[in-house]
């Protein structure tokens, strides 16, 4: 059975120090495609999670377990990664957009939402595509909902941002991924039911 | 009943809707394909999204990070004497070279000129100094050995000496003012 995060970090503690690299393994793949998809870049990705990486060991003595690793860590990367769009002069705390109730998301195709057939493959393409292309402010936040599958609270102590802010990000970025599927594929695949293969369990709204 | 509002399609698919609610959308939708569908729509989004392939760093990612977090190992004098190799042969080939030329008497440095150049009369003052020097580490040299020294070998010893003080001089230079300048500035 694996060693759990608190153990691997109650032995760094205590002077093995090379189980670090055990923590690393363990949460990099999660965090470099949080960092990926803010900043945009590989190179810049990595050099932010190498560097939150050296933060989070240096902070490890001055953890207290009010929260999971993983969300303390990921506050680290997503911090990280802020000042770096900070200094491109990409703001992602706060903007005027947040202010705005969730009244104005809307979804587009009113009157039609196809039915879409594609293959599953093609399916995570255009997903994974659109989430990268979304602004960071929203692809963060959606990204920490279903890829590290946090709960509003979480992204809150991650993002250090309102709950209502995160809840308005969330809910924009959930629109705009949508509608980018929908207006992208919505009259060509028309006729089956997409996600064909993802259906396996899907409960009826019968 | 109008069509379900965003927030609460994706309340209903959350599973963050209050059971009073709850039944009212669900009524709704089993009238609604409309409404239907667009919880599909999200059940499945939701379900790619959380599936999507995660973006890996490069192979030695670990490595790297490793390197960084954990303390330098102190090199031993082995290590440093390996790793300084180079750098010593380099050091002696070229102080030997010097040597010869300042020392060979083949090659004795013409100091002869109607007017004597401020080099030549520095190399003079140096050269007369590190005659005298040389003159009594070589005697000294001659004692220990009992007097075996000869004319022939006195050139190689002088090379020999010099070799080895300019040695000692640049080793303390490195030691007490390069390293300790390379250590502050980093």
């Amino acid at each position: 059975m694996p060693n759990s995060d608190q153990e691997i970090i109650q032995r760094i503690l205590a002077g093995e120090k090379r189980a670090y690299a055990e923590l690393v393994n363990r949460h990099k793949d999660k965090a470099m495609t949080l960092a990926m998809r803010m900043l945009k870049s590989r190179q810049e990705a990595e050099e932010a999670l190498q560097d939150a990486f050296v933060r989070a060991f240096k902070a490890l003595p001055r953890f207290e377990w009010k929260s999971s690793f993983a969300t303390w860590f990921y506050r680290i990367v997503y911090n990280v990664c802020a000042t770096s769009l900070g200094k491109r002069g990409e703001e992602i705390h706060y903007s005027l957009d947040d202010e705005e109730s969730l009244v104005h998301v809307e979804l587009t195709s009113d009157d039609y939402i196809p039915d879409l057939q594609f293959e599953t493959s093609e399916v995570q393409r255009i997903v994974s595509e659109v989430i990268q292309n979304l602004p960071p402010k929203y692809t963060s936040i959606v990204t920490m909902f279903f890829i590290q599958e946090m709960s509003y609270d979480e992204i809150v102590e991650v993002t250090g941002l309102p709950l209502g802010t995160v809840k308005v990000r969330l809910f924009r970025g959930r629109s705009l991924l949508r509608n980018a599927l929908v207006e992208r594929f919505g009259n060509d695949f028309d006729g089956v039911t997409m996600f064909k293969d993802f259906d396996d369990k899907k409960e009826s709204v019968e | 009943m109008n069509h379900l509002s965003v927030e609460q399609v994706f309340r209903y698919v959350d599973g963050t809707v209050q059971s009073a609610e709850r039944q009212q959308l669900e009524e709704h939708l089993s009238y609604c394909s409309r409404c239907r569908r667009e919880i599909d729509l999200q059940k499945n989004l939701g379900r790619v999204a959380q599936k999507l392939p995660l973006v890996k760093p490069s192979a030695r990612f670990t490595e790297r990070v490793m390197t960084s977090v954990l303390p330098k190992s102190q090199p031993t004098w082995v290590t440093k004497i390996i790793n300084n190799l180079g750098n010593m042969f380099a050091m002696i080939l070229v102080l030997g070279v010097l040597g010869y030329v300042l020392f060979s008497p083949s090659l004795k440095i013409q100091t002869q000129s109607s007017q004597p150049s401020q080099y030549s009369e520095a190399l003079k003052t140096f050269s007369g100094f590190y005659e005298k020097f040389s003159k009594a580490m070589t005697t000294q040299s001659a004692q220990l050995t009992k007097g075996v020294a000869t004319n022939s070998s006195e050139g190689g010893t002088k090379i020999l000496v010099f070799t080895l003080v300019c040695l000692i001089v640049l080793g303390t230079l490195d030691k007490f003012v390069l390293q300790k300048k390379i250590r502050l500035k980093s």
